[in-house]
């Protein structure tokens, strides 16, 4: 089943179980930030067993330093239930061609579909090691494009 | 402000020719260094007043900008700027500020963050410190910051405090992510296992 990656900031989805006004079941409010429209819609990357490594080598290379990479990924059953439209389209913040044809976006968001997808979310968190083997595997076999990665991130490969 | 931190614990020695933080905070170190090593004609009181200054401005600028991983920002690189130019004064005030809880939670996150992150053997063990004070803060960012902070630094010896952080920590996924954290460092200290 296919499922579709955004990345997060894992540090805002936390249940703050310390915090009396976030009731159970409910989320911080900077949490939507990671969710934010732009007419509407918001990007996310087709991913599935063999690409989900790909896309996040991918998106971290386009950062200025390997760090840790925090991600949500939504299940198409999730994204159909709700209502959401989905539709492929060229996504630009990547770094090589395979990813950039595994971007879609999603349509149509309202406030109401944007918490009820937010509430599906289960952050993963890539630590920093993973990160730099992920993209250092990809730069190696030739799926990135290692002219426009930063000078920072060029060290840390380096090493 | 200056009373508040000397109620915390002894921090690490970084280097004898640089002020030790707690030293810094009664002003002997600073007025040490002046007859010491130093023929600056500056008095040095008002030289900590002004890193106080900038770094205040610092985090206090800081607010509302927004952070994503990965990138640097106005304030990562307003933050690298003066812990490499002012070293560990620069960072007596960064703990003042994120270890009383005095700065913005998500400015307190991402400042821990590049604190891990940065490369300085001076203030390593400065850094290290702080990192492992954070992880009591109240605010669960500011403690994910101080995690994520010391996975970047990858330093066996923050294990023990990390451990201590764990069996204290109240938030599932929290705890979680220390023990992988954890299971890094360990696998850092015993590369065979």
């Amino acid at each position: 089943m296919p499922q579709y990656l955004r990345t997060i900031r894992q540090s805002k989805w936390y249940k703050n179980n310390e915090t009396p006004w976030l009731l159970p079941d409910d989320l911080q409010a900077d949490a939507l930030w990671d969710l934010r429209t732009n007419s509407n819609k918001f990007s996310v990357w087709d991913v599935d067993g063999e690409s989900l490594d790909l896309v996040i080598a991918s998106l971290a290379a386009t950062r200025e330093h390997l760090q840790n990479f925090d991600y949500a990924l939504f299940s198409s059953e999730a994204i159909s239930r709700i209502g959401v439209r989905l539709i492929h389209s060229k996504g630009e913040c990547c770094n090589g061609t395979v990813a950039m044809h595994k971007h879609c976006d999603l349509l149509e968001l309202t406030a109401g579909k944007i918490m009820l997808l937010a509430k599906t979310v289960s952050p993963v968190r890539l630590n920093q090691r993973r990160v730099i083997e992920l993209v250092k595997a990809y730069v190696n076999s030739g799926s990135l494009d290692p002219t426009t990665i930063s000078e920072a991130m060029k060290r840390t490969l380096s090493q | 402000m200056r009373t508040q931190i000397e109620s915390l614990t002894a921090k690490p020695r970084e280097q004898t020719t640089v002020a030790e933080p707690l030293e810094l905070i009664s002003g002997t170190a600073l007025a040490d260094l002046s007859t010491t090593e130093s023929s600056t004609e500056r008095p040095p009181e008002p030289a900590a007043e002004q890193i106080r200054a900038k770094i205040q401005g610092l985090f206090s600028r800081a607010r509302g900008e927004v952070f994503a991983d990965g990138m640097d920002s106005v304030f990562s690189r307003g933050l690298k700027h003066f812990i490499d130019r002012f070293g560990s004064k620069a960072l007596d005030e960064i703990a003042l500020l994120i270890i009383k809880e005095t700065a913005e939670p998500e400015v307190a996150e991402e400042a821990l963050r590049w604190i891990g992150y940065l490369e300085d053997s001076t203030t390593h063990r400065y850094r290290r410190w702080i990192l492992s004070k954070a992880l009591s803060c109240s605010s669960v960012r500011v403690r994910d910051g101080a995690l994520l902070g010391i996975s970047f630094m990858d330093d066996p010896s923050a294990a023990d405090d990390l451990r201590a952080a764990m069996k204290r920590e109240r938030i599932p996924e929290l705890r979680y992510e220390m023990g992988r954290v954890l299971e890094q460092l360990e696998a850092q200290r015993c590369p065979n296992t």
